[in-house]
């Protein structure tokens, strides 16, 4: 009870323009085992398919599978209350990893140093991603 | 991707296209890549600047209930 009370307290020692950060920080979604499980697949997922670049065929395979996976995070954490810094992200690294898919497919053929530079930025934005989800508080 | 690693891949994406490396629609597909790592990390940014937020209300909060 106590806490309830005090509430309009800490947000009054507030501007009205912090009241809203602080209020979106006050109410944030707390950390979600399924969201960063999924997001965790994606990252480690690119770092194996970093090492077989030199062909078209086997990155073409992994990326359909990290799409299903980025497409699932998308999707899970979409209408999870208080979650919308987190599903700008899981939007944005979807679509990075299914245009990635869709430039795999339309390509026959694809140089390796675009590969290789492609998948660490999946993998770079992925590790972004999870340290920002993996810190939400319990 | 950090802010800092996205200004770094940039000059990286620039001089592989310069030497060849990669064709011109892969450099453009690259750079499309780095708009999307930029929303990753300006939203991650800010989502950890609210979990700090959060951790400090909490602490706040907790310490004027023992009042």
């Amino acid at each position: 009870m106590k806490k309830v009370l005090l509430l309009p307290v800490v947000f009054l020692l507030a501007s009205c323009a912090q009241f809203e950060k602080l209020y979106d920080s006050y109410m944030l979604a707390p950390y979600d085992n399924v969201e960063y499980s999924l997001v965790n697949k994606i990252r480690t997922q690119a770092e194996i398919t970093i090492d077989k670049c030199e062909s078209r065929q086997e990155v073409l395979q992994d990326l359909k599978v990290m799409s299903a996976t980025s497409r699932e995070l998308k999707n899970f954490s979409q209408y999870i209350p208080d979650n919308k810094d987190t599903v700008k992200i899981t939007v944005a690294l979807h679509t990075m990893v299914d245009n990635t898919y869709e430039y795999y497919v339309k390509n026959q053929t694809i140089n390796t140093t675009y590969c290789k530079l492609k998948i660490k930025q999946i993998i770079s934005s992925a590790d972004t991603a999870q340290k920002a989800i993996g810190a939400r508080p319990r | 991707m950090t802010l800092d690693e996205i200004r770094q891949a940039c000059a990286v994406y620039k001089e592989e296209y310069d030497c060849g490396r990669l064709t011109a629609s892969e450099y453009k597909e690259l750079l499309e890549g780095i708009n999307l790592a930029e929303v990753v990390a300006i939203n991650a940014d800010g989502l950890q600047e609210k979990e700090a937020l959060n951790t400090y209300i909490n602490a706040t909060i907790n310490i004027l209930s023992a009042v």
